[in-house]
């Protein structure tokens, strides 16, 4: 290239360049502003503006710590919110200790309100109502002392985060054993469901109460009044530790606020039941469940073990010596005579039978034991047998397909149960193939296609929100729904996508039947498909995504 | 080689260019009224309304003859309403006005009635209730912000019964959309 | 390079016009493969503003081939600079002062224009194509039609590409300001349809203009160049939607960017030819008389 036109060419990347202002019409694009989380003034000033022993600084990290939990519920896609409680966030990674009646309801043996999701407010000003920003997963739950320990996982769009990048305000752990009668107690909270800002109470401790087979210090009283979202709220010594829980709503009962308690076996049936007579924990001073019981819950949430409640539903029944356990699973390959061959950490697709190992002691011949099998978590296969073997030894449980055909890939999980109505002795996991669809299974009938996915652009693959994504129903094709002017009648499901795209059809699809799915936005075209038939060979929880043009 | 002076055909061509063009757009802002005003007949429990084309028929629920709605990509989805309320033999269209904005103040965040006035409507006497309101999606893992929608209600009286005609729209298509909905509520008949 | 002379109306004269409309298909596809290829590496690197400026480059980019290998020829009689990146610039003006506003704002075209296929199809002639078309024509007709630098037929081919160009460059980077930057994979694949299809439309409306220069046409000429750009338009981008459109299966709907693709060069590619193919018939026919 010679000089001078070199010299033209810069030249004429420079007028470009001019260009590109002037046709961008000056619409520089905008960076987006990011905004943090107010940070938590946990040290804010030594004010010696003090309250019955607690500084105002103090007051300000309890209120910071204390959030506000939503059990949510799934309509239609949504998740919204079915009740409100109350929490105390003990660790600045998001470990948040509150009731078992509001982190798991089902604890307590209410599956029916169980929430399918936890969201967690956080209070960024005193002044005004908290901020739901995260989603809460129970890491712990005592349905009988009626404490959780739940963590924070997510926020509230659904974005996985880092706990150890949390750094949030936290309470000390206090000792509830060095609660004395005439003490001091603040108690923080959110008394009403929606709009309303944090609240103090506060009042003296008035006594203790004891409750079987706990001890003597089941619940401290106060006589401090407590609404009914406070449950599970926080309840601080003047040290600006947490001493209990505000516990209000009765085990056993349902959703009456109730002074009064089932704390005893009062008609001897063996049973913790509403049938026995509640003991009032005191007119209307409330209790508070002793964070000293919550340490084994806190334990286990950190350290990722499985908790297991010592008070199993009150008195445990004598049917079964209560003293069975297995252990040491181990997954092996078995050749055509059903002898073991190789230890396994995972199987390749295409094996007919899996067989778990284990290691068992204190059952009784004769005794009634059950397995229960999950694939990718749902239910495949349940059993009750007849224990034939020795006392202690090794055993094990298998599953196969009655017709020799391949097990179908994901990850197959077994549980062992002993009849004394406890949860699982044990569990093993274990993958085969890769995990997704293949083979043929010789799963039970019965279990839909739940349909999920993301909808995007399909030219700037960015997710599209509020897209109508719908299913018709069986037998209904785009173009007869269109032709009748889209009646919700022929929809036999449908949602919209969220912020980022995501849906989920709440209705299961049934296999074998023939839908029609497609999605709809204003500026776009619709996207549709007939004649979609999903059969026994695909999963559960079935992807589905959706493109969408201009 | 031709001269830079405009000769007559020249300025016929150019004024033709423009005039066809103009045509063209002409001829598209017809399709786009036409397109914008696509209504079938919807003939059902009792009323018969020219229902927009393209909106989602919505599983009429309660007192409801007709519930239609527009897929809105940008927010709110415009909103028809027919509504059939039993109402006692001397109540007013007042008094109905007010039933309906203690229903709505109940169910709908931030609801204020802006304006509620006797109008005449199709030579039928009608009481025209307008109000706003906040539309938020009840999922606080849908992060969108909340709308402010505008909405109008038509009460007539039709012997024993109300005939409610409601109107919402998002802020800014309330004003756009207006002409399409009195062409609807005119065609409604009971 | 043959010298060219000032009284030639040869089309071996223009050889040019043609290699650099080639030359812009030919890089716009290897271009977009190659970012294709690369934009799973790139995108993690690219967020917020640089995305967008990114994007707004990535826009320029059609542009910039074809006036690089326009600027670059070694001609002993160039078309000046000034007046194709004037044309250029006047195509960019028109677009964001008038077509955008006209097509979005005042016909809301997006709002109704899916309603239903064949409206699609006739809003995209009408409204569309008939504002976007008129638009080049008039930043060409308006400006150097007349001026001594529009000497040759072939002259408005190239002044009209390169408003057709510039109208492109615009519509790109709307889209990808008004996305708030976009996937550079995705992206830099409608970008280059764009660019494509307004340069070939340009193409067909310079054509009419050039002879409507140095011939004397009859008065429906011109409209004629006019409406058949506005038609091919609106039928590109319908087609278009038709073709990228796979439904939805049982493996999602995942629509197929690239089919766009080939149809925009295909039809860039046809249009070429025929282009010159019409104007060695029109040389021929002068020879003849």
């Amino acid at each position: 290239m010679k000089p001078h036109k070199l010299n033209r060419f810069v030249y004429m990347l420079i007028v470009l360049a001019l260009a590109t202002l002037a046709c961008s019409g000056g619409a520089a694009p905008v960076a987006p502003v990011s905004t943090e989380p107010l940070e938590a003034p946990s040290d804010a000033g030594n004010s010696s503006d003090t309250n019955n022993g607690l500084s105002q600084s103090e007051r300000t990290n309890l209120i910071s710590a204390t959030v506000q939990i939503y059990g949510l519920f799934e309509q239609n896609g949504d998740l919204v919110p079915g009740y409100v409680g109350s929490g105390t966030i003990i660790s600045p990674t998001g470990l948040i200790l509150t009731n078992a009646h509001v982190a798991s309801p089902a604890s307590q043996g209410d599956a029916q309100n169980e929430p399918d999701a936890l969201a967690i407010g956080i209070v960024e000003s005193e002044d005004r109502p908290a901020v739901f920003s995260y989603l809460a997963e129970v890491k712990a739950v005592d349905g009988f002392l009626d404490m959780a320990v739940i963590q924070i996982v997510s926020t509230i769009d659904g974005d996985s985060l880092n706990s150890n990048d949390l750094n949030l305000s936290y309470v000390k752990i206090g000792d509830s054993n060095q609660v004395h009668v005439g003490d001091h107690v603040s108690i923080f909270g959110f008394p009403a469901i929606g709009g309303e800002t944090i609240t103090y109470t506060d009042g003296n401790v008035s006594g203790f109460t004891a409750e079987d087979p706990i001890g003597d210090r089941a619940w401290i009283k106060t006589d401090a009044t407590i609404s009914g979202g406070n449950s599970g709220g926080l309840a601080s010594n003047d040290a600006a530790e947490i001493i209990g829980i505000p516990t209000i709503a009765s085990s056993g009962a349902n959703t009456d606020i109730t002074d009064c308690r089932v704390v005893q076996d009062t008609n001897g049936d063996g049973q913790l039941t509403e049938k026995d007579t509640c003991i009032p924990i005191g007119g209307f001073i409330n209790g508070i469940r002793p964070v000293n019981l919550a340490l084994p819950l806190i334990k286990s949430a950190q350290g990722g073990q499985a908790y297991v409640s010592p008070y199993n539903s009150g008195v445990a029944t004598a049917d079964s010596g209560g003293n069975e356990s297995i252990r040491n699973f181990q997954w092996y390959l078995t050749d055509s005579d059903g002898n073991f061959t190789d230890p396994v950490d995972s199987y390749e697709n295409g094996v007919n039978i899996i067989v778990a190992s284990f290691d068992f002691s204190g059952f009784t011949k004769g005794q009634g034991w059950s397995d229960i099998w999950y694939l990718n978590g749902e239910n495949l296969y349940e059993g009750s047998y007849t224990w034939e073997g020795e006392s202690s030894g090794s055993s094990y449980d298998y599953l196969n397909t009655t017709d020799g055909s391949n097990l179908p890939e994901g990850t197959y999980t077994v549980e062992i149960y002993v009849d004394n109505g406890r949860g699982a002795l044990g569990s093993a996991s274990v993958d085969v193939g890769s995990g997704g669809s293949g083979g043929v299974p010789s799963k039970p009938k019965g279990s839909g296609v739940t349909l999920f996915g993301n909808i995007y652009d399909a030219d700037t693959n960015k997710p599209l929100a509020d897209v109508y994504v719908f299913v018709l129903v069986p037998g209904v094709t785009y173009e007869e729904w269109s032709d009748n002017n889209f009646p919700d009648a022929d929809v036999y499901s449908y949602t919209f996508t969220d912020a980022n795209g995501n849906y989920q059809i709440s209705d299961e699809l049934e296999r074998g039947k023939t839908y029609t799915v497609g999605s709809s936005i204003s500026e776009y075209y619709d996207q549709a498909g007939n004649d979609l038939v999903w059969t026994d060979a695909d999963p559960d929880n079935y992807e589905l995504n959706i493109g969408m043009s201009k | 080689m031709k001269n830079n002076n405009l000769s007559l055909g020249d300025r016929f061509a150019e004024i033709s260019v423009f005039i066809i063009t103009a045509i063209a757009l002409l001829i598209g802002w017809n399709l786009k009224s036409n397109v914008e005003n696509r209504a079938y007949l919807f003939e059902a429990n009792g009323i018969s309304v020219q229902a927009p084309d393209g909106w989602r028929q919505i599983q009429t629920s309660g007192d409801e003859a007709f519930h239609s709605a527009e897929l809105s990509s940008d927010g709110f989805g415009t909103t028809y309403i027919v509504r059939n309320i039993p109402i006692p033999a001397d109540a007013s269209a007042g008094g109905i006005a007010s039933l309906l904005t203690l229903e709505r103040g109940q169910k709908m965040t931030a609801f204020r009635v802006l304006d509620q006035r006797e109008v005449n409507v199709n030579d039928k006497i009608a009481y025209e209730l307008s109000y706003v309101f906040v539309e938020s999606n009840p999922d606080l893992t849908h992060a969108s912000a909340p709308k402010v929608v505008y909405g109008v209600d038509y009460i007539y009286i039709n012997g024993n019964q109300a005939v409610v005609v409601t109107y919402w729209a998002e802020e800014g298509k309330y004003e756009i959309d207006l002409d399409r909905f009195h062409r609807f509520l005119q065609s409604v008949k009971f | 390079m043959p010298k060219s002379s000032k009284k030639s109306t040869a089309p071996q004269g223009r050889a040019h016009v043609w290699r650099d409309e080639f030359i812009l298909i030919l890089s716009l596809i290897v271009f977009t493969g190659v970012i294709y290829a690369l934009s799973d590496t790139l995108s993690p690197m690219l967020q917020g503003p640089v995305l967008v400026w990114a994007g707004v480059l990535l826009a320029l980019v059609p542009a910039f081939i074809w006036l690089a290998f326009f600027y670059m020829q070694d001609r002993a009689e160039p078309e000046p600079k000034s007046y194709v990146f004037g044309i250029f610039i006047l195509g960019c003006l028109l677009a964001a002062a008038v077509g955008t506003p006209l097509i979005d704002s005042i016909f809301r075209v997006s709002k109704w224009m899916y309603a239903d296929s064949i409206t699609t199809l006739l809003a995209g002639i009408l409204v569309i194509g008939f504002t976007q078309e008129y638009l080049k024509y008039a930043a060409v007709r308006f400006s150097v039609y007349h001026s001594d630098e529009f000497n040759e037929a072939t002259d408005g081919i190239v002044y009209a590409t390169a408003a057709g160009l510039g109208y492109a460059t615009v519509l790109n980077m709307q889209f990808v300001i008004s996305n708030g930057g976009v996937d550079l994979g995705a992206g830099v694949i409608r970008m280059a349809v764009v660019a494509l299809a307004h340069a070939s439309f340009a193409g067909i409306v310079g054509y009419f203009l050039g002879r409507a220069k140095f011939e004397s046409e009859p008065i429906w000429w011109m409209p004629l160049g006019v409406t058949i750009a506005a038609v091919m338009n609106g039928t590109f981008n319908w087609l278009r939607g038709q073709v990228v459109q796979t439904g939805v299966n049982l493996t999602g709907a995942s629509t197929n960017p690239w089919l766009g693709l080939v149809l925009a060069a295909f039809v860039a590619l046809i249009t070429m030819g025929v282009l010159v193919w019409l104007m060695r018939r029109d040389a021929g026919v002068k020879h003849e008389k």
